[in-house]
């Protein structure tokens, strides 16, 4: 009983010098608005939409997919055909409140325009405050490239893994104008619906690409 | 007489924001000992409206002071929330009981001697509200008169979960005043005085605890575990156990009347670490003084002595607090059976015997 006694003593004694022994530990809490809790950089965070290496050109060239393939359905958007016969981006709303930040918008995105970033900052006041329109998309795209950041999609593929992107000099500045000045040439057949367009031109084109597919 | 309301206004204004500051010592400490922080937000942004001081200090919206604002928050929290007195309740008794709970505490406080006598305008101020020749006794008989708090509390709010723990408390409180009066009884034993001046007095040269080792180390440590118990201190927290009956005899309290039970709690561990520092830590004597002074002789001027005496006693009874706190973050609760156990089997003739053995070994010596 003695010895159970002294057993009981040295628990006691054991679990103060847990506690004091915490007293010189740093907490680990991280106060939140002040401070950002640190994150993986293949955090599947708020949404950005991205540009060419040199912050200039929007990569997305509107295409519905990433609102198609969304399985919550929180992207709603609409293009339009700008003058120069390129697809403009005009509404890219995402709903986060909606958002299950699975990634698929990411993965099935083409040009890798939207990709998750690290972002955390899913609080907003009120609940109109969760969609995110283009505007915001773009500022934290914009902000997501100047930390560095690839997406998450873009870390998770293997380096020996080509993605679109390294094959095709996605993200470049080249080719963002390689790429509208082949959409320049390229036949839609929604064109003359905007601009009237001389006939015949339609019949010329298909030689043009052929040639410029061998030059590519 | 003005000098006695003088005193008492002093103490009662120290005391009150001591209770207040230690409740946020207690959460920050818990706080780092659990890994997290504890409050550290509420600040005294009003400052910066401040006109000078404000400039001079540099203090911004954002001036947090470590959360040093909290007690001041929950002060005012405490005091514009809504008391509400259930149905069913026994309205006089359930309002009797939280003064009940806080008066016996602020009374017990009379007789602690603070600190040496101090000469003011050419008369001696003794730091101590009244020397009670009976004052070990008089501590005793006001101490256990919490008890009467927290079982009125219990019986009259009408509820399952007070009245359990209002049960829970009569039978601890009174449980641990016996080996605590036994372990105190070494002391005044000892001494041959029943007046807290005079026990403070008697341990100039040499520590209560370092006598007839280790008996009264002992009796030291009895005493810290029962006067932990009767403050219904984890781990002895069972008549609040907010974990098994909600908050014991204070669930049915709110706003005020809670704030009263919460105060008389905080001052309970005061009022039990200044009994610990009186009976057995030397009260406000300060240790190795006798040798400092010879190099120091300033020191010896009454007020710098009284002042070093004050921070001594203080610092004696913070060490306690800080002791209470480090408890509640490392034990869990006390099952009841062993509770009473604990008290009736160990504690108790524990504490005789210790009696017994410091009585011959002073007979012999």
């Amino acid at each position: 009983m003695i010895a159970a006694v002294f057993r009981g003593l040295a628990a006691i004694l054991e679990g103060l010098g847990v506690t004091l022994r915490h007293l010189g530990k740093k907490p680990v809490t991280v106060e939140y608005p002040d401070r950002k809790p640190f994150t993986g950089i293949r955090w599947r965070g708020v949404h950005g939409l991205f540009f060419t290496d040199d912050k200039e050109t929007e990569l997305c060239v509107s295409c519905h997919l990433c609102a198609r393939v969304c399985p919550a359905a929180c992207i709603s958007m609409e293009g339009h055909v700008e003058e120069d016969r390129t697809k403009k981006l005009h509404i890219f709303d995402v709903d986060l409140g909606r958002c299950i930040y699975c990634g698929y918008c990411e993965e099935v995105c083409p040009v890798d325009a939207i990709r998750l970033t690290t972002s955390t900052d899913y609080t907003v006041r009120n609940r109109a405050d969760f969609v995110l329109h283009k505007e915001d998309l773009l500022a934290v795209g914009r902000a997501a490239m100047e930390r560095g950041e690839k997406g998450a999609l873009g870390v998770r593929r293997g380096p020996d893994e080509e993605t679109l992107s390294t094959k095709e000099g996605i993200g470049t500045k080249e080719f963002a104008a390689r790429l509208t000045s082949e959409i320049r040439r390229r036949p839609w057949p929604g064109a003359g619906f905007f601009e009237k367009k001389p006939a015949g031109r339609s019949e010329e084109e298909p030689g043009e690409r052929k040639k410029e597919e061998n030059a590519v | 007489m003005l000098i006695l309301f003088l005193k008492t206004a002093l103490l009662f204004g120290v005391l009150l924001t001591a209770i207040a500051y230690v409740v946020w010592v207690e959460r920050r400490v818990l706080g780092v000992m659990q890994a997290r922080l504890g409050p550290n937000r509420v600040g005294f942004g009003i400052l910066a409206t401040l006109p000078v001081v404000g400039r001079l200090f540099r203090f911004t919206k954002e001036t947090r002071l470590f959360g040093l604002g909290q007690p001041i928050a929950d002060g005012l929290k405490l005091f514009t929330k809504e008391g509400i007195e259930p149905a069913g309740v026994d309205p006089w008794t359930y309002r009797l009981a939280p003064i009940l709970g806080l008066l016996p505490v602020f009374l017990g406080f009379a007789v602690v001697p603070i600190g040496p006598d101090v000469p003011v305008l050419g008369r001696i101020v003794t730091t101590q509200i009244a020397d009670l020749p009976v004052g070990v006794i008089y501590l005793l008989a006001v101490g256990s008169l919490g008890s009467y708090s927290v079982v009125l509390a219990g019986w009259s709010s009408n509820s399952k979960f007070s009245f359990l723990g209002g049960l829970r408390a009569a039978a601890q409180m009174i449980s641990y005043e016996l080996p605590m009066g036994i372990a105190i009884l070494t002391v005044v034993m000892l001494t041959g005085t029943l007046s807290l001046r005079e026990i403070v007095a008697a341990q100039g040269d040499i520590w209560n605890l370092f006598r007839f080792p280790p008996f009264l180390i002992l009796a030291f440590v009895i005493s810290t575990i029962c006067a932990v118990a009767e403050a219904n201190r984890a781990p002895f927290d069972l008549p609040e156990a907010e974990s098994e009956l909600v908050g014991g005899f204070h669930t049915e309290y709110s706003g005020m009347k809670f704030a009263l039970f919460f105060l008389a709690e905080y001052a309970h561990i005061f009022l039990g670490g200044s009994i610990l520092a009186v009976l057995f830590l030397g009260g406000w004597n300060i240790p190795f003084i006798g040798t400092l002074a010879k190099v120091l002789p300033v020191l010896l001027n009454p007020w710098v002595y009284w002042i070093l005496g004050v921070l001594s006693f203080a610092l004696k009874v913070f060490a306690y607090v800080f002791f209470c706190i480090w408890l509640r973050a490392t034990l869990p609760r006390f099952r009841y059976d062993q509770l009473m156990n604990f008290t009736w089997k160990v504690l108790t003739p524990l504490a005789a015997f210790n009696l017994l053995a410091v009585a011959v070994l002073g007979k012999l010596l």
